[in-house]
């Protein structure tokens, strides 16, 4: 035979078979593509500075390789069944098993070349784009070359191996069929499934043990630990799979048990609806499972990074009320206001115009004596007085605060409490103590701790009186605060810089207590920095939850083409029956319509529900990455349920035409 | 009784920018007495299928009129046309034309749901129904697990559950081997026999020599006719053949 025929032969198939074929090499050349960005920005020579970041790109690019060959998989089973008919004929027409091979190899060469091709022509196109998106997101610099060839290469040899295997699969499946198995296989699918308790029974049990994890986990355990997120991971795996037995098992099965009630199935609505859905479920299972599965995956992975860097700017507010904030402790004799005064005059002098200002001390202690202890922060009246505007008068010994009893004892020292303060009180969320902090949970609990305000004098009694008690060898014991911590925080018009400006402050301290030898100590933070880090982290997850988003977005969309393409070949056939057994024609429609219609809404309508089940531990989850407002999540989660609802309804609209057009031809 | 009347049926097709027209029938006219068994002869694009699909109201005659027990179709609304054919008509197919998602005992009752027949009701008919075609074993099997010859006469069920008046076969016979030819004949026979009006459209020979009397029609006219009378099935078959050559040779006078 002439050498050259093969590759011609393969190259008219593919085009015979426009229809099934467009859609899968839009497949291959959308995942090449996607395969490729992803895979730059966890480059090495990409952006600066993002060492953690690097590894979730890293592990996302693995993941996404190992999803997009699930897919291309599944989407080629789908190709491969649509084109049994035609082995079958060349089968019979004479082509060996080896022939057909050939054929098939040649096609897959086509298909690498084109889809490999184009992917990497698109994502070549697209690579700078989405990294200044990653870089803006980030608010980083967008730095590295334009072309990443050793992403190339590792996009060319995944995808090869992708193909290769697709290409052995397909091998295997036509050398062990018989020419008539290739040309009935396409009515094969047609058999009528059955009831399957085990399987449906399964999924039940794996999507509520899954859904228990996730709802059960935030109600029973108070504290957020890091375990949350591999009972995460089990649970999305038990829902995963869940999913798929109660797809593939659960849904006919429920259905049977409806047309074993004989009054209710025999009715007219009733009996087309259920024996058309029984139908329906049993030959669509698994893509709509998978359809399933990619739109809870878009729908918390978004929901949960949108919330994320929505709740940037409170985050950083939380840990950084001010946007500078300098703390110092030194057990050496100082004017504190003296000094603290040139800091200011200094960096005015620089040119920052501080406002809002805040000083005041604080004294954080925690002592145990046989038992008796208590742990209090201590806060001056002037500093109570500048954070919450309250004018407070105390006497020597006398305190306000969060304590609940009249009287506190500190070993053996009395004091009196002038009244109390709730425990959200607003010095209280100033400092950090109003519960959002992740060790204490999110109910808002002092977790013992309380606040206590005093004079300065009496708070420096206070401390030297636990100081000597350690000192005279007693066996309490006292930790944290040494000295009392010194403060000042002070907001920075917009445009000056917190970092540098804290810096000039820090210095200055430092500078005084430099030629002393005395113990000191310093703890300064600002909102820009804070800003920063938060944002190369919260920016790089946004960016996987959108980019990862709009791919699965275009996976279920291409999974909803294809079975809009197979339905409609199938009804073609069945509105001409039921017309001719007595069925209006009107109504057929209308009842065959609403059924693709509940088939195509059943997975999207399952994933809100799973993001509704994982809502409460996602929630959780994100207080790992600092981030405590279960409103704003809320808001993105059903955000981006209404943006996903209409992106879904719009795919539909657009493939629904494609199937009207085939049931009309 | 005259049942079904049909009067000057004519039948013109054209494409839809107006260029050509087809003229599947001319002018076609008859009657069928209630409890007659008829057979449409013809040649493949003789106009069988165009006027079995008018008679059925699933198309609209250009000219003519069809009627049913003196009513005119015609005035039967576009609506009610469905219910009016499930009430009265009974289909078989050359394709059969079961619907795979449903059982041989949902294929059956399809027309009694659509009917909104109670379930009892449906139970009543479709077993001795069942039993007379000899399915009564396969109720609930599928359609793709049965043999052709009980795919049809599933279809013949689903076709006789109403107890429609008339019962409209196309080419039952085109997809089966002779042994479920033979048989499901057999079943035209006593379903005749019993008194239910049959209309088949045919090319075979031997179905159409069933029946109790043969309509041939070519080139979208009827051409002749023959009555069974006091004939055997052999010779009527051989009265059929001769008429079918003379057919073929384009004769006009006999």
């Amino acid at each position: 035979m002439n050498k050259r025929f093969y590759p011609r032969f393969a190259w008219d198939c593919m085009r015979k078979n426009r229809r099934f074929y467009t859609p899968y090499l839009t497949t291959v050349m959308g995942a090449a593509a996607g395969f490729y960005m992803l895979a730059t920005t966890a480059d090495p020579c990409g952006l600066a500075d993002a060492g953690d970041v690097r590894v979730i790109m890293q592990v996302c690019t693995a993941v996404l390789g190992l999803v997009c060959a699930g897919f291309l998989l599944y989407t080629n089973g789908f190709l491969m069944r649509q084109r049994g008919r035609e082995f079958g004929l060349y089968s019979v027409l004479g082509m060996t098993r080896e022939n057909l091979a050939r054929l098939m190899l040649w096609e897959s060469v086509y298909t690498l070349l084109i889809g490999l091709g184009g992917g990497l022509f698109l994502g070549a196109l697209f690579d700078r784009l989405l990294l200044l998106l990653l870089a803006r997101l980030m608010g980083a610099a967008l730095t590295g070359p334009v072309l990443y060839v050793r992403c190339m290469v590792l996009t060319a040899g995944v995808f090869g191996a992708i193909l290769l295997l697709i290409f052995a699969v397909n091998a295997v499946r036509v050398g062990l069929m018989r020419p008539v198995d290739l040309i009935t296989s396409q009515s094969a699918g047609n058999k009528a499934p059955k009831a399957r308790w085990l399987i449906a029974g399964a999924g039940l049990i794996l999507v509520g043990a899954g859904y228990v994890i996730a709802i059960g986990r935030p109600t029973l355990m108070q504290a957020v630990e890091t375990e949350d997120i591999l009972w995460f991971f089990i649970a999305v795996l038990l829902v995963i799979l869940g999913t798929f037995a109660l797809f593939l098992a659960g849904t006919v099965t429920g259905l049977m048990l409806l047309r074993r009630w004989k009054g209710y199935y025999y009715k007219t609505r009733h009996f087309i609806a259920v024996s058309g859905l029984i139908h329906r479920m049993g030959r669509n299972a698994a893509g709509l499972a998978i359809i399933c599965v990619l739109s809870t995956a878009v729908l918390v992975m978004v929901s949960s990074t949108v919330s994320l860097y929505a709740g940037l700017e409170s985050n950083v507010r939380q840990s950084c009320p001010r946007d500078v904030m300098c703390e110092f402790t030194s057990g050496a004799q100082t004017d504190w206001d003296e000094l603290l005064d040139g800091a200011v005059d200094e960096i005015r002098a620089a040119g920052y115009h501080p406002q809002n200002t805040v000083r005041y001390c604080f004294w954080e202690c925690r002592w145990d004596q046989n038992g008796a202890g208590g742990d209090m922060v201590f806060l001056d009246a002037a500093g109570y007085e500048t954070i919450t505007g309250r004018k407070i008068s105390l006497k020597p010994g006398q305190i306000l605060t969060t304590w609940p009893e009249d009287t506190l004892s500190v070993l053996d020292m009395e004091l009196d409490a002038a009244g109390h303060l709730e425990p959200d009180d607003p010095a209280a969320v100033y400092l950090g103590l109003a519960g959002t902090d992740s060790q204490y949970g999110r109910q808002g609990t002092l977790d013992g701790r309380h606040l206590a305000v005093a004079g300065a004098d009496t708070i420096e009694q206070v401390r030297r009186g636990l100081q000597s008690c350690l000192e005279a060898g007693s066996d309490a014991s006292l930790a944290f605060g040494t000295y009392v911590d010194h403060l000042i925080d002070f907001d920075l018009p917009a445009g000056e810089d917190t970092h540098a400006c804290r810096v000039l402050v820090e210095d200055h301290v430092v500078k005084h207590f430099r030629p002393l030898e005395t113990a000191f100590g310093s703890g300064c933070r600002d909102a820009g920095t804070i800003r920063a880090s938060l944002m190369a982290n919260y920016g790089s997850l946004l960016f996987l939850g959108l980019f990862l988003g709009a791919l699965f977005l275009g996976g279920a969309a291409l999974l909803i083409y294809y079975k809009q393409l197979s339905e409609g070949y199938e009804d073609r056939s069945r509105f001409a029956v039921l017309e001719q057994v007595g069925m209006d024609a009107g109504m057929a429609r209308k009842s065959i319509r609403s059924q693709i219609l509940l088939v195509f809404f059943l997975p999207l309508l399952t994933a809100f529900c799973h993001t509704a089940a994982a809502f409460p531990l996602v929630d959780r989850m994100l207080g790992i990455w600092g981030m405590y407002d279960t409103g704003v999540f809320a808001l993105c989660t059903l955000a981006s349920a209404a943006v996903f609802t209409a992106l879904y309804g719009a795919v539909y609209a657009l493939t629904a035409r494609t199937y009207t057009k085939i049931v009309r031809e | 009784m005259v049942l079904l009347e049909v009067e000057n049926l004519q039948k013109t097709y054209t494409s839809r920018f107006g260029g050509q027209s087809v003229r599947a029938l001319a002018g076609v006219s008859f009657a069928v007495e209630a409890g007659e068994y008829t057979a449409v002869m013809g040649e493949s694009g003789s106009g069988k299928t165009t006027l079995l699909n008018v008679l059925a109201s699933l198309d609209r005659p250009t000219v003519g009129r069809v009627k049913l027990q003196g009513k005119d179709m015609a005035a039967v609304p576009e609506k009610e046309l469905a219910a009016f054919r499930r009430d009265n008509l009974g289909f078989v197919f050359q394709q059969f034309n079961l619907l795979d998602a449903f059982s041989i005992r949902d294929n059956i009752c399809l027309p009694m749901v659509l009917a909104g027949r109670p379930y009892r009701q449906m139970e009543e008919k479709l077993r001795p129904l069942a039993e007379r075609l000899g399915i009564g074993e396969i109720l609930d099997k599928y359609p793709y697990e049965v043999s052709g010859g009980q795919k049809q006469r599933t279809a013949v069920a689903r076709a006789l559950i109403l107890s429609p008046k008339i019962v409209m076969a196309d080419e039952p016979t085109g997809a089966l081997d002779s042994r479920a030819s033979d048989e499901l004949l057999r079943i035209f026979d006593d379903l005749a026999a019993a008194g239910q009006t049959v209309l088949m459209v045919t090319h075979s020979v031997k179905a159409a020599s069933h029946a109790g009397r043969v309509l041939f029609i070519k080139d979208g006219a009827l051409f002749h006719q023959l009555y069974r009378g006091g004939d055997s099935q052999e010779r009527f078959y051989g009265r059929i053949s001769d008429t079918l050559t003379l057919l073929a040779g384009g004769g006009r006078d006999e």
